[in-house]
């Protein structure tokens, strides 16, 4: 009986130890990065966008490629001169909230409206305020059910609200923002090169569904973090990459894609930041490369000092500048959603995915997105309406990938971030230093 | 192996020639843990049962396993766990002969076909609007058409089946999935005592037939390998005592026409259940 009982407990032991998926991306480290063209350069023109109306009609499918949605024929596409994208996808933070004086040095840049504010506990109006604190001591809650409080059917005036009710504070904290002094490297990086100021989150939820939508095209049934992943059998941007011969890499000292997938740091493809850097340095970067920091120390996340945040970013691109891949280069820096800090701008609606998934349409509150780039825009401003899967589909035009999805068939692809025409000044200005972290460390390395 | 063979030798020489029945029948509470990729789960059920085998001349075998119940418990795929209620039929009927009647072990043939269907929901929670759930929440339903070959004993105190079996088996449409049809074959032991035990242990792997999807330029397909063992303990008052615990792991193979091929696992599907029967009235 005894005996029973302990291979009972041995079968119960394995079949929970072995709980993680295998996403069978064991061959991503063997595989060489390709050759760089020298001819690619200056000269490509990324024709009109014609095809706005159709994407935005959900015309197109699963499949289609880049010359279907987006009228890039492949001639064009293939002289685009982006070998390396460098996905920095940081944690939990809004437009409004991180960048909300951006209109101040970036005019173009959507103002907050002196109107805005939403209503406390106790129906008093609360106005954004500068934040007191770059270690925001609470985290207030930022699934679906805390986000749709929050978005309120578009009123945007939730957020309060629902920081008062998840969080043991009145709940203004969510209606604070940061100025340029505040984040002196953040706000030159977003008024130097090409910001958005119509990036949304693509679904009103948490990390894993949002990030899923980048990596899938499409939440993947999971709606809310924290116990569910993707199953790995979902079409990915990863094994896209892989089969058309390119190169990925998930780079973290903490959880790598912010643990949206349950990967190690020995699971296939998964690096380290030193990795990141040394490869930056060598001119050896993977075609497409997923850059995140520690989870709430480096990442942004609440209670993280968005300082140290903002110190992590430029360690990444000071390697960046100087990399010999420099010219070949687009970094994208974003935030994977809101962290239910306040956006004063209704999230727009999005294509569903696929006839069998989930249901999910409305996108989240607006997160700041910024091309760093050679090619990229200098001190541009785009207003195009789009979320992570434009991010997806950027990677899909460049490589020449089919869409994984509806949702990213009919995003658009970034472009008009990008100007890849000749004779401009393609150098990199002096950046300013990072603010020095102004609060003590509340949740320093290995805390979390 | 010679000691296992000399065992199924007293078991089928050791008892008197007379037809075999074991039979339960009435009211059981479960308890069960799993793993599913949809998360944990932690469910309780209540019901019915009927179960059994029985021999007719010795020739013909019939064993059939039949269950109605309620079950409720919790899903972990969501922060709070999820509660889920809701019913769960499932049952198989298994008809075999023993090719040689008169001789205590005989060559069998035998054909079976099982469902189980069941919908797990929570009238506050609209299914397809939170983390999927599917393989436990929503509608469950599984089906199942064996022929089996073996050899077969049954005499009035024992029974024992050893067979080898071929099953086309469906996975019914879920939340968030479309159905998908399994080819698979196996291997099951049954060992019966009347009115003291049942056991049975079962082993299998199927696949699905590839499909092609055109658009996307691939080739999906799916193996399934699992093993399933169950035993009930019965008493003399009728009251019985089961437990069973399965393994199931579904690794999927995508050939891109390109060529590169990716083979990926879903995390295992465990299960652990214990049982209480009793039945409604006592055995003979």
């Amino acid at each position: 009986m005894r005996r029973a009982w302990l291979a009972l407990v041995a079968l119960a032991w394995a079949a929970c130890d072995f709980q993680k998926p295998d996403w069978g991306f064991e061959a991503i480290d063997s595989m060489t990065t390709p050759a760089d063209d020298p001819t690619l350069g200056c000269g490509v023109v990324i024709p009109a966008d014609t095809l706005a109306g159709a994407r935005a009609a959900c015309t197109f499918g699963a499949g289609s490629r880049a010359s279907d949605s987006l009228g890039i024929d492949e001639a064009t596409r293939a002289r685009i001169p982006i070998r390396h994208v460098i996905v920095m996808m940081k944690e939990n933070r809004s437009f409004d909230h991180l960048l909300g004086k951006l209109h101040d040095i970036e005019p173009n840049v959507e103002a907050v409206p002196s109107s805005y504010y939403n209503l406390d506990v106790s129906g008093h109006t609360v106005f954004p305020t500068h934040a007191t604190t770059t270690c925001i001591p609470f985290d207030p809650n930022h699934q679906s059910q805390s986000i749709a409080m929050c978005i309120d059917g578009g009123a945007m005036d939730g957020f309060v609200q629902n920081a008062a009710a998840t969080t043991a504070s009145d709940g203004t904290f969510a209606l604070s923002f940061y100025d340029p002094g505040d984040l002196p490297y953040d706000y030159w990086l977003a008024s130097t090169f090409a910001v958005s100021d119509r990036h949304f989150a693509p679904m009103a939820s948490g990390t894993f569904a949002n990030r899923d939508f980048m990596m899938f095209g499409t939440n993947a049934g999971v709606v809310d973090t924290g116990l569910l992943y993707p199953p790995p059998t979902t079409p990915s941007i990863f094994a896209e990459l892989m089969n058309a011969g390119f190169t990925w890499g998930a780079y973290s000292d903490g959880g790598p894609l912010s643990d949206a997938l349950d990967w190690y740091h020995d699971s296939p493809g998964v690096h380290s930041k030193q990795d990141l850097l040394d490869a930056l340095d060598a001119g050896t970067l993977p075609n497409v490369a997923f850059v995140d920091g520690r989870e709430n120390f480096e990442d942004d996340h609440p209670l993280a000092d968005v300082q140290v945040g903002e110190a992590w970013t430029k360690s990444i691109l000071d390697h960046a500048f100087t990399s010999p891949e420099w010219m070949r280069l687009a970094v994208i820096w974003t935030y994977d959603e809101c962290g239910a800090f306040a956006d004063h701008v209704p999230p727009p609606s999005a294509c569903r995915a696929a006839p069998s998934d989930s249901t999910f349409t409305e996108m989240g509150p607006r997160v700041p997105l910024v091309a760093i780039s050679p090619w990229a825009k200098r001190h541009y401003v785009s207003h195009v309406v789009h979320d992570h899967t434009a991010i997806t589909r950027f990677i899909e035009t460049l490589f020449g990938l089919p869409a994984l999805t509806a949702r990213d068939a009919n995003s658009d692809a970034l472009f008009d971030l990008f100007d890849f025409s000749c004779g401009r000044d393609l150098s990199v200005p002096d950046a300013p230093a990072p603010g020095a972290g102004g609060c003590p460390n509340p949740n320093p390395p290995g805390s979390d | 192996m010679r000691r296992f063979a000399a065992g199924l030798a007293v078991l089928s020489l050791a008892a008197p020639a007379r037809a075999t029945e074991d039979v339960i029948h009435g009211a059981t509470v479960s308890a069960s843990f799993g793993t599913s990729s949809a998360g944990d789960t932690l469910m309780g059920q209540v019901g019915g049962a009927w179960a059994g085998l029985r021999a007719l001349d010795r020739g013909w075998l019939m064993q059939w396993d039949l269950l109605v119940a309620m079950q409720a418990g919790y899903l972990g795929n969501e922060h709070p766990y999820l509660f889920l209620s809701g019913p769960h039929l499932a049952g198989w009927l298994e008809i075999g002969r023993r090719l040689q009647p008169s001789r205590s072990f005989s060559p069998y043939v035998g054909v079976r076909l099982a469902g189980d269907a069941s919908y797990l929901g929570n009238p506050d929670v609209v299914l397809s609007q939170i983390n999927v759930g599917s393989g436990v929440a929503g509608p469950v339903a599984h089906g199942a058409a064996r022929v089996a070959i073996g050899s077969a004993s049954a005499t009035d105190a024992r029974a024992l089946l050893i067979t080898l079996y071929a099953q086309e088996a469906v996975d019914g449409p879920g939340i968030h999935t479309t159905p998908r049809a399994f080819t698979e074959g196996g291997a099951s032991v049954r060992f019966d005592v009347a009115g003291v035990l049942m056991t049975s242990l079962d082993g299998f792997c199927g696949a699905t037939f590839d499909q092609h999807d055109a658009l996307r330029g691939l080739t999906d397909s799916t193996l399934r390998c699992g093993v399933a063992a169950t035993a009930r303990k019965v008493f003399k008052n009728g009251m019985w005592l089961g437990a069973s615990v399965s393994l199931a792991h579904d690794t999927d193979r995508v050939v891109y026409d390109a060529g590169a091929t990716y083979e990926t696992g879903d995390p295992p599907v465990f299960g652990v259940a214990l049982w209480y029967g009793l039945s409604f009235w006592r055995p003979k």
